[in-house]
């Protein structure tokens, strides 16, 4: 694809400047130097993909863009890599014409979104690690030695914990006799709030519970004999849960004790040989607290709110948030009779924006007017006879295995052009009417697969308004298969591209009907 | 409901003029002239308007054929036929403000979900079909306005200086309208969901508990009693007051009755029906919602033809 020839149509407009191989020092200099001197309001990266987790890349632009005083919501991104390039290899009219209005997209969003709060912390030198495993308890040692206070628990008493790894192995007395270390046998996780550097988690048993304040959780579980415990983690730290019903890292190769979660690390412990269990344990501790104290040893860090807005203009206080919210973040204040936000609750997952029958919550990361104009820019793809499929994707799966598609060189048409909503709970009914309305022949929702949503009820949630608005759909004459809902894991690339291409014959054998 | 309502700017009107002053026609489109009864439930007020302010120059219970030149026109009604439009047209270049009134001038109403069907559909069911001499012959064709295929409301087709929905409106608010827009004022309608302006308890739909707020949906009669004071969707009977605009001061919810959205959607909501579906998901069992009568009728019972897609797709078959 002619990237130049892309970039100087975006240069002619006059408000974009373009900056080239941005991954090389000069270029990258050059680049924060402009936003320094306040010279550009926004970034779109127009390269490979936000969810392109194998490439710390991005995260480190991010991080120096913020550091420069970029707000977050004014960097965006257009993934022509994996979703332009990879996938219409065969289709280079397509591909540009895609490409132009992805890049498109993502300068609307940068313009659109509001810019994101921010706080700025001292890091709490403390650390939480869940689980009196091999791994847990080396991680717990390295940490203390290090210095920082640890809170070790699991849910079983001390004697039946410590029978299921090798005593003889591991500093228990060194632990125990360490002012520094707590063990809290025979308590259970219940419940979690915060983010890295700043978490507050609730620790309790049967005599009652108490907060604790840390800095980062150490997750060293063994998710195959405690499936229960898999799923709280899941659902109050927000670790995702893979199809096995492992914790899923950030990827399996460079970065397997780091989680989506900043803040959260994995020191899993699975089936291994027996002579390298010590080995692998130690050096999964080793990795976690490396990874741990790059955090926790700063003296401040950013955290980005990104979180649900609500308008108290048109907010009437009908408690449908309160009953949407999976995570607690919503509740009614009684004396204004408006709904409000726990900003250290919410994760801005969307399905309250959905749900708020009154319009009066907004995100502000994915705006409702930004995703209206997303879909407008994108129905301007001039048709060429494939049928135009609009694919609203999860960050979490139905994104990323898309990226995956592409990385694979899995071809699809060009006309499938992506947007991603956070959470399959941002589906809003209004979007799939808009849609049609602007022109799509078919709307494609790729999301995480049932009970593996990321924000545990966006799935179920937008199933269940799928199967009440299907009859709109039907009563309006509009086929509801030209809906398509598709459960995605990140790495299900061939899924994806599978699926569009079937969709897409579906729709071309649909048309051809009429 | 049982007092008679009043108009609370009326000495405002008293002292424009002793003789009526402001000239006034109004008219009926496609509705069922709920809005204009609505109109005598100002009971004396209206007398003294009449009387004193309001001039009433073109009604349909007055006898003139040709519409006047005036300060004010009240629409009633959608736009159905050709007759319709023509006359929310002139009405227009003779009346110096126009109100649309009722949820029909304001969304096209329920005549609205005639959108669904094909125009010839509708013809053959409202002409031919239910013909009360049993003929199944339609008649008089020629002088019957040419359908339109779809409903509109008044605001799609011509510019309307303020517009008053309910079904029919609270004549209150109207008269309240007529006498700001007199002054030059812009009226506000208020901006939040009809569940603000509602006195009923809500217990569980405060609670942060993601089950239902009930096990099963009801109609009204299903149920032997009705808590006049509980939240209707936490009792299970399906009230669209979330998904709608406050402003009739909740008239239907405290005479016992669920809320049927007639005021239309909250400003910022694109449409009735898709909100109400999404938020009614995560507060009553989907299951039982699902199989319930008519969820596309409930939903934009008021308010299809301003959907973002107003009706049926023409020249598509569903499966």
């Amino acid at each position: 694809m002619d990237v130049d020839a892309l970039a100087q149509e975006f240069a002619k407009d006059g408000q974009v400047s373009v900056h080239e191989h941005v991954c090389l020092t000069e270029a990258q200099r050059e680049l924060l130097g402009k936003v320094e001197r306040g010279e550009i309001d926004g970034v779109v990266l127009a390269t490979c993909s936000p969810g392109h987790y194998g490439n710390s890349l991005h995260r480190i632009i991010l991080q120096r863009l913020r550091a420069v005083g970029m707000n977050r919501n004014r960097i965006g991104f257009a993934n022509l890599r994996e979703q332009v390039v990879g996938p219409h290899r065969d289709d280079p009219e397509g591909a540009m014409r895609k490409a132009r209005l992805l890049v498109q997209v993502a300068l609307e969003r940068v313009r659109l979104s509001h810019p994101m709060d921010s706080t700025e912390i001292a890091p709490r030198r403390v650390v939480l690690v869940v689980g009196a495993t091999t791994g847990g308890i080396l991680a717990a040692h390295r940490l203390v030695t290090k210095g920082y206070k640890v809170h070790l628990i699991d849910e079983r008493p001390r004697e039946a914990a410590l029978k299921r790894v090798h005593v003889e192995d591991l500093p228990i007395a060194a632990l125990d006799d360490d002012p520094r270390m707590t063990f809290h046998f025979g308590h259970s996780l219940t419940d979690a709030n915060g983010w890295a550097g700043d978490f507050a988690v609730e620790v309790s048993n049967s005599d009652g519970k108490r907060w604790l304040n840390v800095g980062a959780v150490v997750v060293a579980v063994r998710e195959q004999d405690d499936p229960a415990l898999a799923q709280r983690i899941h659902e109050l730290l927000l670790v995702e849960l893979g199809m096995d019903g492992t914790l899923r890292p950030l990827n399996s190769t460079t970065l397997f004790t780091e989680t989506r979660e900043p803040g959260v690390f994995l020191v899993r412990e699975d089936d291994v040989d027996e002579t390298t269990r010590l080995r692998t344990a130690a050096m999964r501790a080793d990795s976690a607290v490396t990874a741990l104290s790059m955090l926790l040893d700063r003296n401040e860090v950013f955290h980005d709110i990104a979180i649900t807005e609500v308008n108290p203009d048109l907010c009437g206080a009908c408690g449908t948030c309160v009953k949407t919210c999976a995570f607690h973040a919503a509740s009614i204040d009684a004396k204004l009779d408006v709904a409000t936000v726990d900003t250290r609750r919410c994760k801005a997952c969307g399905n309250c924006v959905t749900a708020c029958p009154a319009a009066a919550r907004d995100l502000v990361t994915y705006p409702h007017h930004y995703l209206l104009r997303a879909i407008e820019t994108l129905s301007q793809y001039p048709s060429n006879g494939d049928p135009k499929v609009l694919c609203l994707l999860c960050d979490s799966c139905g994104y990323p295995a898309a990226d995956d598609a592409g990385t694979k060189g899995l071809q699809y048409p060009a006309s499938v052009l992506p947007l991603n909503i956070c959470c399959g709970g941002r589906m809003d009914t209004q979007y799939l009417l808009y849609a049609f309305k602007q022109g799509f022949d078919g709307i494609f929702v790729g999301r995480c697969h049932d009970d593996h949503c990321r924000n545990i009820v966006g799935n179920t949630d937008m199933d269940r308004r799928m199967d009440l608005f299907r009859a709109s759909l039907r009563a309006r004459r509009i086929n509801p298969e030209r809906v398509r809902i598709w459960g995605l894991s990140p790495n299900e690339g061939e899924q994806y591209a599978e699926q569009v291409n079937d969709f897409c014959a579906y729709l071309r054998e649909q048309r051809g009907g009429d | 409901m049982t007092s008679a309502p009043t108009c609370e700017n009326s000495e405002v009107v008293t002292e424009m003029g002793a003789q009526p002053t402001v000239t006034v026609a109004t008219s009926w489109l496609n509705t069922c002239s709920g809005c204009h009864m609505a109109l005598l439930d100002l009971h004396e007020t209206l007398v003294e308007l009449l009387t004193t302010t309001l001039s009433l120059r073109y009604s349909p219970v007055v006898d003139v054929k040709k519409i006047p030149e005036v300060d004010v026109a009240l629409v009633e009604g959608g736009i159905g036929n050709e007759d319709n439009e023509a006359e929310a047209r002139e009405l227009r270049e003779k009346a110096g403000t126009v109100i649309a009134f009722g949820s029909c001038a304001c969304f096209g109403g329920l005549p609205g979900l005639r959108n669904l069907f094909d125009v010839e559909e509708v013809r053959r069911r409202a002409l031919c079909e239910t013909v009360t001499d049993g003929s199944g012959v339609e008649r008089m064709s020629e002088v019957v306005p040419r359908l339109h295929g779809r409903v509109r409301p008044v605001t799609d087709v011509i510019d309307v200086d303020y517009a008053v929905p309910g079904c029919p409106p609270r004549p209150d608010l109207l008269g309240d309208a007529i006498v700001a827009l007199l002054r030059g004022e812009k009226p506000a309608l208020p901006t939040k969901n009809l569940c603000f302006e509602c006195e009923r308890q809500q217990v569980e739909m405060h609670k942060p508990q993601r089950s239902f707020v009930t096990t099963g949906v009801h109609a009204l009669f299903e149920l032997e009693e009705i808590n006049p004071t509980k939240c209707f969707l936490e009792q299970g009977v399906l009230c669209i007051g979330p998904a709608t605009r406050a402003g009739c001061h909740g008239r239907c919810v405290n005479a016992n009755v669920p809320c049927r959205g007639c005021n239309g959607p909250p400003p910022e909501a694109m449409e009735q029906g898709g909100k109400m579906v999404d938020s009614l998901a995560t507060i009553l069992p989907a299951g039982a919602l699902m199989f319930s009568e008519d969820t596309v009728g409930t939903g934009y019972r008021f308010t299809l033809p301003v959907s973002i897609i107003p009706g049926a797709v023409e020249g598509s078959e569903a499966k």
